[in-house]
């Protein structure tokens, strides 16, 4: 069974139980967790990152 | 039960789906191409003393305000709406894309200032090289592809790199001393950002995004950022008193983002059909059509030495090569087998639903009902053409020497690949 309360995004069940969750609060804090954990977002953030600190020292 | 995300995306797309999609791909590159250069017309005629920071953050209201009202007469709002909710975490890759934009576009400015755009502008196409190694590693492209399609992807590549730097220095300037090296790093500063930025291109288009949302929420980013930097760069009074004195021209700069757009719109479908190890450098060939800007319409580089004509007439050449060769290799079915296990893989990680993720890599609607136009479609698209007809009429020609007959045969072929792509792409996708 789905835990409906908030917060509890690290205890859900299979994929399907969250692809039904209906908890928009449970389902945003599961995206959240998915994409920290994603080296693809890291990867172009860093380089930001970087980019951001380069155009400080050329100014 | 079955999870929806499981569905499996395995079975090939028939061999002649692919080959229509891939053409198409090969196509909105090459319309990119002509696009993205012949954005630098407008902003070659501004020739008045603004700061180019001020500059690029005009050119992004501009792009701001193409990018919502594009796709608001494309296929309205609501199915950008209805397609956010199948991936919404894909907003945030969009809004990263944008920031890394802005971020490396000032970056250009300052390798121009210090070693020329001779020197700068193959320094950041290097973004190309990056896009195949990304594509490569992280999405599987280029993968059981074969070396003849290696040889043609990264040989044209390199042979578009080296006509780069022909062309390049045909329209040299020259480095302030003591700056090269900054400049040089600012170049590939820039190179490695934009090359980086594909990843959450090839990203939103593997888990089924459709250009036309992306871009929507890829301008928040780079309007945010460009503000930012312009406001701590130059300081909020001194940014609004320069606006002010250039509002005969600021037309044209926005007009310029304006074409811009439509340019990156088609560079976002290349990259979607053909990847961004293809897409990338097709649509690169930009340098070329800026050059044929420049050199038809706006007359530069006349009486220029032989060598000048050489590097020219070789450059372009080899970039035309280059480009022929990239769009002879398009991906074959095992190839896109591999790109299909990515997308099943997006698609279990986001556990987005499987059957809209394979509609979007056939190119098909997800759901067929979304596509009406709202009131606030009419409102956007109303709204951004009154704002452009506002600065119109405050706009002034500035007295550059223009070839009108020339500008108009040039703007007549950029139409032609406008309509022509246009109409392939609603035909065989739908915009989707």
């Amino acid at each position: 069974m789905v835990p409906n309360r908030p917060g509890s995004a690290r205890k859900l069940g299979t994929l399907s139980q969250i692809a039904k969750d209906d908890n928009p609060r449970r389902r945003r804090d599961t995206l959240f967790i998915t994409i920290m954990g994603d080296i693809h977002f890291w990867i172009p953030l860093i380089v930001l990152l970087a980019g951001l600190l380069l155009l400080r020292e050329l100014h | 039960m079955e999870s929806a995300t499981t569905v499996a995306l395995g079975s090939p797309i028939p061999a002649s789906r692919l080959r229509s999609l891939q053409a198409l791909g090969v196509f909105c590159g090459f319309a990119a191409g002509a696009w993205l250069g012949g954005a630098e017309a407008p902003i070659k005629i501004v020739n008045a003393g603004i700061s180019p920071i001020t500059v690029s953050l005009i050119m992004v209201v501009g792009v701001f305000l193409a990018r919502w009202s594009i796709p608001a007469f494309i296929r309205g709002t609501s199915y950008v709406r209805s397609d956010l909710r199948q991936a919404p975490h894909l907003i945030i890759w969009a809004v990263l894309a944008g920031c890394m934009w802005a971020v490396a576009n000032t970056m250009t400015i300052y390798a121009i200032r210090c070693v020329g755009l001779s020197i700068a502008f193959p320094l950041w196409n290097t973004n190309s090289l990056l896009g195949i190694f990304w594509g490569f590693l992280l999405f599987n492209e280029l993968r059981q592809a074969g070396w003849k399609r290696w040889l043609g992807v990264l040989g044209g590549a390199v042979a578009m790199f080296g006509g780069a730097t022909l062309l390049a220095f045909a329209s040299s300037a020259q480095a302030i001393p003591g700056k090269a090296t900054l400049g040089v790093i600012a170049a590939l500063g820039a190179g490695v950002l934009w090359g980086t930025m594909y990843i959450p291109y090839r990203k939103a288009y593997l888990s089924g995004m459709n250009p036309l949302s992306f871009i929507t929420f890829f301008t928040v980013g780079e309007l945010a950022t460009m503000t930012v930097l312009a406001l701590s760069y130059r300081g909020a009074i001194p940014l609004w008193h320069e606006i002010m004195g250039a509002r005969a021209v600021l037309f044209w700069l926005m007009f310029g983002g304006f074409v811009w757009v439509v340019g990156d719109l088609f560079q976002q479908y290349a990259a979607k059909y053909v990847g961004i190890s293809r897409g990338v450098p097709l649509s690169n060939t930009n340098q070329l059509w800026g050059l044929l800007w420049g050199i038809l319409v706006f007359h530069e580089l006349q009486g220029g030495s032989q060598r000048v004509y050489a590097e020219v007439i070789g450059g372009s050449i080899l970039m035309a090569l280059g480009a022929v060769a990239i769009a002879l290799s398009s991906a074959t079915g095992r190839e896109h087998l591999c790109w299909q296990d990515a997308a099943e893989r997006e698609g279990k990680r986001y556990r987005i639903e499987g059957a809209y993720v394979r509609a979007s890599m056939e190119g098909r609607d997800f759901e067929q009902s979304t596509s009406r136009r709202t009131f606030i479609d009419w409102l956007l698209l109303f709204g951004v053409t009154a704002i452009f007809i506002a600065f119109a009429a405050m706009a002034r020609l500035p007295h550059v020497d223009i070839d009108w007959k020339w500008a108009a045969t040039v703007s007549v072929a950029m139409l032609l690949l406008l309509v022509g792509c246009g109409i392939n792409l609603w035909r065989t996708t739908r915009f989707s």
